[in-house]
C-alpha cells in the first residue's frame, strides 16, 4: 500500500542578510491513510515551516529546495501547477492553525465561510451548503449551531472559534488534516475539549492527522507515531508508546525529563543546558551535541537516522554503539 | 527565616467599568470578588486559573499596582491604600514583579545591563564603581555572562531576557516577588532552567513568591500552597500535595483532568467540561454550576453561592458538596 503522504528530503530555506536559514533540512517521513503522526519540537526546530512547506505555503524569501519531494497519493505536490494545488488544499488536505483567526475571516459570518469553502470545491446548491454548515458546526460540538452559523468570529470564545475553524477544515471531508499547535492558545479545560473532539472526529471520519506541537502531553494523547525535530531535522521517530517509554535520542530523553508534571512531585528539573543555535549557524556534526550530556568525538560528524528497532530510528551515533546509552 | 504572614488580603474585590462603544452597553466586570488570603514568609503560593479568572488582577492588587474597589491588602502589617506616595514607594522596594513577556517589560532601546542598573540608581542603593560590581554580581547570580551586559533585549533569547527580568527584580533585594506567568513563553528545556533558578534564588534570598500561572505542572513544581481561581473567586485552597492528590472542588478536579501528560498510556480524561456559554451573573448561585460535573449538583447550587470554607484540616473549598468528592 502506498502511503497517503510520502515526504522525502524536504528542505526549506530562507535567505536574508544574516545568511541562509535552513529551517527544514532534509526531512523524510510517511503518513498512512487514517494515521495520526505527531511532530514535536521546541521553537526553531522547523516544525511549522515543515507544515507550511507541505502545501507550498511558505512565502519568499522562503523557498523549497530542488530535490525535495512531497507526494500525496502518488502526486508530487511540489511540482503541481498552482490551480491543481489549490484543488488539493482544503478539499484533500486541510489545515488548522494555533490561532483560529488565521483560518477565519473576521468580516464574514461563520456559516458563510463554510458555505464558501464547500462551494469552492463541491457542486452544492446554496440551501444544501447552508444546511451542511449547520451540521458541521453541530459535528464539532458548537452548542445551538443554527444560531452561531450566522455569528461573526469575534462573537465566539477562543474555544468555539477553534471549533469553527475545525468545522471549516473538515467541510470537504479531507483525507489529511494538518493541525499546527491547535490547542496552544487555549485554556487547559478548553484544550481538553478540542483534543477530545479531534480524537472523536478521527474515529468517526477516518481522517489522517499530522499534528504539530511543542506539547509532549498533547502529542501523547493524539498521535500514534511521533517524530521529534531538532535543528530542522527529525532526530528520532517511533510509535508514540515506544518513544515516550524508551526514547533513544538524548534530546528526546532530555525533553521528557525537563518537563514538570502535575501528577508527580519533582525536586529539581533536569534542564537542558544552553539554547538552540540560530538556524543560520547550525553547529557542525550533530546539531544537539553542544548541549548533549553524552557528546563524544564522533559527534563532530553528522549522524544519519539509525535504525534502533522496527519503525524506531534515532539520529545519534551512540545508538550504533553496542551496550551504550539508555538515557 | 522569620515566620508569620507577610501579605494579608482581606475581602478584596475589584470591579472594572467597561466603556460603552460600538453600540455595546457599558457594564461592570467583577474581576476579583471577595478574595481573602494570606501569604506566609518564605512560602510560595501558587495562584492558578484560566484566562479571565482574575489571577493577574489579584497579583496586581497584592502589589498595590491596582487599588481594590473594596477590602484591604496589608504588606508586613501596613495597609497599602492608607500609605502616602513616599511610603508606598519605600515599601515597593521590598516587593517586585516579573512578567511573562520580558521583551515587553524591558525597554528595547537600552542595553540590558543598564536596565538592571536603573533601579539601583533610582533608589540610590549604590554609586560609582559599586554599581558596576553589583550589576555584574546580579548577572552572575541569574546565570548570565557579563558580555551580555551591553546587548539589547532583542539580541537575547527568551530565556536570557527572563533572567534579565529576574536580575532587575532582585536588584532591590526584595522580600516578596510576584511571578506572573514567568515561564509560560519559554520552551520546555529553557523553562526548566528558569524554574530551577527561581527555586535557587528563593533558597538563597529567603524570598516569598506569589506564583501566578495557568500551567498546573509548573505550579506543582514550585508552589508550597495553591489557590485555584474561577470567575474572580478563590474556589479552592490547600497545600500543593493535598490539592493535587485530592482536589475538593469539582473545578479543580476538571482542571487536573484536562492536563495532557506525556504518556500515551495515560487514561483519557474522566471529565471534559462542556464549552462555556458565558459567565453567570454575580450573586446567582455558584458561578461554576452551569458547567459543573459534580454528581451531587442540585437546585441549591443554582440558588446559593457557596463560600470558601475549611472542608478538611488546611483544605478550603467553595462547594456545597466538597465532602462528597
Amino acid at each position: 500500500m502506498i502511503p497517503l503522504l510520502r515526504v522525502r528530503d524536504l528542505r526549506a530555506t530562507f535567505v536574508d542578510d544574516d545568511g541562509t536559514t535552513r529551517a527544514v533540512d532534509g526531512v523524510s517521513f510517511d503518513l498512512d491513510e487514517g494515521e495520526a503522526l505527531g511532530i514535536v519540537g521546541e521553537s526553531g526546530a522547523g516544525k511549522s515551516v515543515l507544515a507550511l512547506s507541505l502545501l507550498r505555503l511558505i512565502d519568499p524569501p522562503g523557498r523549497i529546495a530542488p530535490g525535495s519531494l512531497v507526494e500525496y497519493r502518488g502526486t508530487d505536490l511540489l511540482q503541481l501547477p498552482e490551480p491543481a494545488l489549490r484543488r488539493v488544499r482544503g478539499a484533500e488536505i486541510a489545515m488548522v492553525f494555533q490561532h483560529p483567526g488565521a483560518s477565519l475571516n473576521p468580516v464574514l459570518r461563520i456559516g458563510d465561510q463554510i458555505v464558501e469553502t464547500l462551494r469552492a470545491h463541491r457542486a452544492v446548491t446554496m440551501p444544501d451548503a447552508r444546511r451542511q454548515a449547520v451540521e458541521l458546526l453541530d459535528l464539532v460540538g458548537i452548542p445551538e449551531p443554527d444560531r452561531w452559523v450566522s455569528a461573526y468570529p469575534h462573537e465566539l470564545s477562543g474555544g468555539l472559534q477553534q471549533r469553527a475553524a475545525i468545522a471549516m477544515a473538515l467541510s470537504c471531508e479531507p483525507k489529511l488534516l494538518i493541525a499546527d499547535e491547535p490547542t496552544t492558545a487555549l485554556d487547559v479545560t478548553v484544550q481538553a475539549q478540542i483534543l477530545e473532539l479531534l480524537l472523536e472526529l478521527r474515529q468517526r471520519l477516518g481522517t489522517a492527522l499530522l499534528l504539530i506541537s511543542h506539547d509532549l502531553g498533547v502529542v501523547a494523547r493524539l498521535a500514534e507515531r511521533v517524530a521529534v525535530m531538532y535543528g530542522g531535522q527529525i532526530v528520532e521517530q517511533a510509535t508514540a508508546a515506544e518513544l515516550f517509554a524508551s526514547p533513544r535520542h538524548p534530546y528526546t530523553a532530555a525533553l521528557l525529563a525537563a518537563a514538570p508534571r502535575w501528577d508527580r512531585k519533582s525536586e529539581r528539573l533536569a534542564a537542558i543546558p544552553g539554547a538552540v543555535a540560530p538556524a543560520t549557524r547550525w553547529p557542525a556534526g550533530c546539531r544537539f551535541h553542544p548541549r548533549c550530556p553524552h557528546a563524544w568525538e564522533r559527534c563532530g560528524d553528522s549522524p544519519p537516522l539509525l535504525e534502533v528497532g522496527t519503525g524506531h530510528a534515532a539520529r545519534c551515533w551512540l545508538v550504533a554503539e553496542p551496550g551504550s546509552l539508555t538515557p | 527565616m522569620s515566620s508569620g504572614l507577610l501579605v494579608v488580603v482581606d475581602r478584596v474585590s475589584k470591579t472594572f467599568r467597561t466603556h460603552p462603544r460600538f453600540g455595546a452597553q457599558a457594564h461592570t466586570l467583577h474581576a476579583v470578588r471577595d478574595v481573602s488570603l494570606g501569604i506566609e514568609r518564605g512560602e510560595t503560593l501558587g495562584l492558578v486559573g484560566e484566562s479571565g479568572s482574575g489571577k493577574t488582577t489579584l497579583g496586581r492588587l497584592v502589589l498595590g499596582l491596582l487599588r481594590p474597589t473594596s477590602g484591604t491588602v496589608r504588606f508586613d502589617g501596613q495597609e497599602l491604600s492608607t500609605l502616602d506616595r513616599r511610603s508606598l514607594r519605600r515599601l515597593r522596594r521590598r516587593m517586585q514583579i516579573v512578567f511573562q513577556d520580558s521583551a515587553g517589560a524591558l525597554n528595547p532601546r537600552i542595553p540590558v545591563g543598564r536596565a538592571v542598573r536603573e533601579p539601583l540608581e533610582v533608589h540610590r542603593l549604590a554609586a560609582g564603581s559599586a554599581i558596576e560590581v553589583r550589576v555584574h554580581g546580579l548577572f552572575a547570580e541569574v546565570g548570565l555572562d557579563a558580555e551580555l551586559l551591553v546587548k539589547y533585549p532583542h539580541e537575547l533569547s527568551g530565556g536570557q531576557r527572563q533572567r534579565v527580568g529576574l536580575a532587575r527584580a532582585l536588584a532591590l533585594e526584595p522580600e516578596f516577588v510576584v511571578l506572573d506567568e514567568p515561564v509560560s513563553a519559554l520552551d520546555v528545556s529553557v523553562q526548566a532552567q528558569v524554574l530551577n533558578l527561581l527555586a535557587d534564588l528563593r533558597e538563597r534570598h529567603d524570598l516569598t513568591y506569589l506564583f501566578v500561572a495557568h500551567d498546573l505542572a509548573v505550579v506543582r513544581h514550585l508552589a508550597t500552597r495553591v489557590a485555584v481561581m474561577y470567575a474572580g473567586r478563590i474556589v479552592e485552597h490547600g497545600t500543593g500535595d493535598t490539592l493535587f492528590a485530592r482536589p475538593r472542588h469539582p473545578y479543580t478536579a476538571s482542571l487536573l483532568a484536562s492536563v495532557s501528560v506525556p504518556d500515551p498510556g495515560a487514561p483519557r480524561p474522566a471529565i471534559v467540561l462542556p464549552p462555556e456559554r458565558g459567565r453567570a451573573a454575580a450573586g446567582s448561585g455558584c458561578p461554576f454550576a452551569p458547567r459543573c460535573p459534580h454528581p451531587a449538583k442540585d437546585a441549591r447550587c443554582a440558588r446559593d453561592e457557596p463560600t470558601l470554607r475549611e472542608v478538611a484540616p488546611r483544605e478550603w473549598a467553595a462547594c456545597h458538596y466538597a465532602e462528597r468528592g
